[in-house]
């Protein structure tokens, strides 16, 4: 009879294995389902932003061009400061006469680009920036109160 | 070799499991909830706003526009102050407007450019002719030097008068030297109204409207009969450039041809240059002759709107009825 807890003793090595295996697999897939989720909805978010921020350049640049002269024109629009726990920037490229807005989020790492219409008042080679938060799209002189460039800033 | 440990040590795997996955389902919790901020973000509109700023500029333009347009008919002989006090109270009336949907707007006169109308607004119409030029009454100078013209409108009232062909038909013309010369011919097939434009460069078309009086030609905006005519505008699938003196140099000369050959009324404002002839009687006249006062070509006025979001300050330019 003192030789059964042989038998106890291997059921309970086996019996931990498993529950280690299973609980491991769980906390991964469980990790990993979460970490997936958050990629995709920063690239979601994201993607909104960008779009907002793509109209507000193209009504400033209907400013522009409603009128000859334009001392000053801007508009602004709070975003969060952070997409689902993750900071971000914002970067508006000329794209040499291409113009896009480069969204990236830093931890993960997710880009998203969104093409703007093709515009003369994004300068070609010019990539202003702004990190999330309060985002002012604005009309730079240029010369003779004339909207030279659209920039991108924080406010 | 019954318990390896005391049983209330045991349990260890599943405690530290049951820990990490609260912590896994807080920060799906976290996610969700950017997922559900993300909808609400994109279900926003554009900035509050941002719309007004132009569809009320859009509406001081038009403003502005009908306030010169009062005050070159009706108060030649000092349109400016006219103009200036339309704007005064558009501004005013628009700030207490604009405020109540929290926007600060602001109209304020800034210049004006004069310049003179000729017209003549017979009633019934007459003929284009000039009973003034001594060598040929049908075909006259109507301006000389002219910088920009807007405004330029004529109304046929009597289709019967119109010539036949294009070689005898009523022109108006537009030229800086015997070789730069845009024309613009008016005849009739007897059912329909043809109106003819030949361009400094030589490119030519045309656009028919039935015959059914009074037919309204307003030659720099490019309409007939309130409708667009390619002919005005641009013309085939290349989009050649067709509007009132394309082709011809600026200060240009504009002649009336063949002035018989229509019935009706014009009216035009011009920049710069001057009638030299005979012809053109001083203020307001309901006579035959055309006649001639000062008119304002163009008015500047600043425009702010403002928002908590949105600046917007612009100066305005109205020239109505000039070819773009």
């Amino acid at each position: 009879m003192t030789e059964r807890g042989t038998s106890t003793a291997l059921s309970y090595v086996l019996t931990l294995s498993i529950a280690t295996l299973l609980v491991s697999g769980l906390l991964f897939a469980g990790s990993t389902f979460v970490e997936d989720s958050r990629e995709q909805v920063i690239r979601q978010e994201l993607q909104v932003i960008g779009e907002h921020l793509a109209s507000n350049v193209e009504q400033v640049e209907r400013y522009a061009n409603a009128t000859d002269i334009v001392r000053s024109a801007s508009i602004e629009q709070t975003f969060p400061s952070r997409v689902t726990g993750s900071t971000y920037d914002v970067t508006l490229s000329g794209g040499g006469g291409d113009p896009r807005l480069y969204l990236n989020a830093t931890k993960p790492a997710v880009s998203v680009r969104i093409d703007l219409d093709s515009s003369s008042r994004i300068r070609n080679n010019a990539d202003a920036y702004a990190d999330g938060g309060t985002i002012a799209i604005r009309c730079e002189g240029g010369g003779s109160d004339d909207c030279g460039g659209i920039v991108i800033e924080n406010v | 070799m019954a318990d390896l440990r005391p049983r209330d040590e045991r349990g260890q795997i599943l405690l530290i499991a049951a820990f990490t996955l609260a912590v896994i389902f807080v920060a799906l919790a976290l996610v969700v909830n950017s997922a559900i901020f993300t909808e609400n973000l994109a279900s926003q509109g554009e900035v509050a706003g941002s719309s007004e700023a132009l569809t009320y500029q859009h509406q001081v333009r038009q403003s502005v526009t009908e306030a010169m347009a009062y005050a070159n008919r009706y108060r030649y002989s000092n349109p400016t102050s006219s103009v200036q006090a339309s704007v005064d109270a558009l501004s005013e009336q628009g700030a207490h407007q604009q405020a109540t949907g929290g926007q600060l707007v602001h109209v304020g006169y800034e210049g004006s450019r004069s310049g003179w109308r000729i017209a003549d607004n017979t009633s019934g119409g007459s003929t284009f002719e000039n009973e003034s030029v001594p060598v040929s009454d049908q075909n006259w100078q109507l301006a000389e030097s002219v910088d920009r013209t807007r405004d330029l409108e004529i109304t046929i009232t009597d289709e019967s008068v119109l010539s036949g062909t294009k070689a005898s038909a009523f022109t108006l013309e537009a030229n800086e030297s015997t070789s730069e010369i845009w024309e613009l011919r008016l005849w009739s097939t007897g059912g329909e109204v043809v109106v003819d434009v030949e361009t400094a460069s030589g490119r030519s078309g045309e656009c028919r409207v039935p015959t059914g009086s009074p037919v309204e030609i307003d030659v720099t905006r490019g309409l007939v009969d309130g409708q667009r005519c390619h002919a005005l505008t641009r013309n085939g699938t290349g989009g050649d450039r067709m509007w009132w003196g394309t082709g011809v140099s600026s200060p240009y000369d504009i002649w009336i041809k063949n002035g018989d050959q229509i019935r009706g009324n014009y009216s035009m404002i011009l920049r710069g240059g001057s009638h030299t002839g005979d012809g053109l009687v001083d203020g307001p006249d309901s006579g035959d002759d055309p006649f001639r006062t000062d008119a304002m070509y163009s008015a500047t006025v600043e425009y702010l709107f403002r928002t908590s979001q949105v600046t917007y300050e612009t100066e305005i330019e109205v020239a109505p009825g000039e070819t773009p």
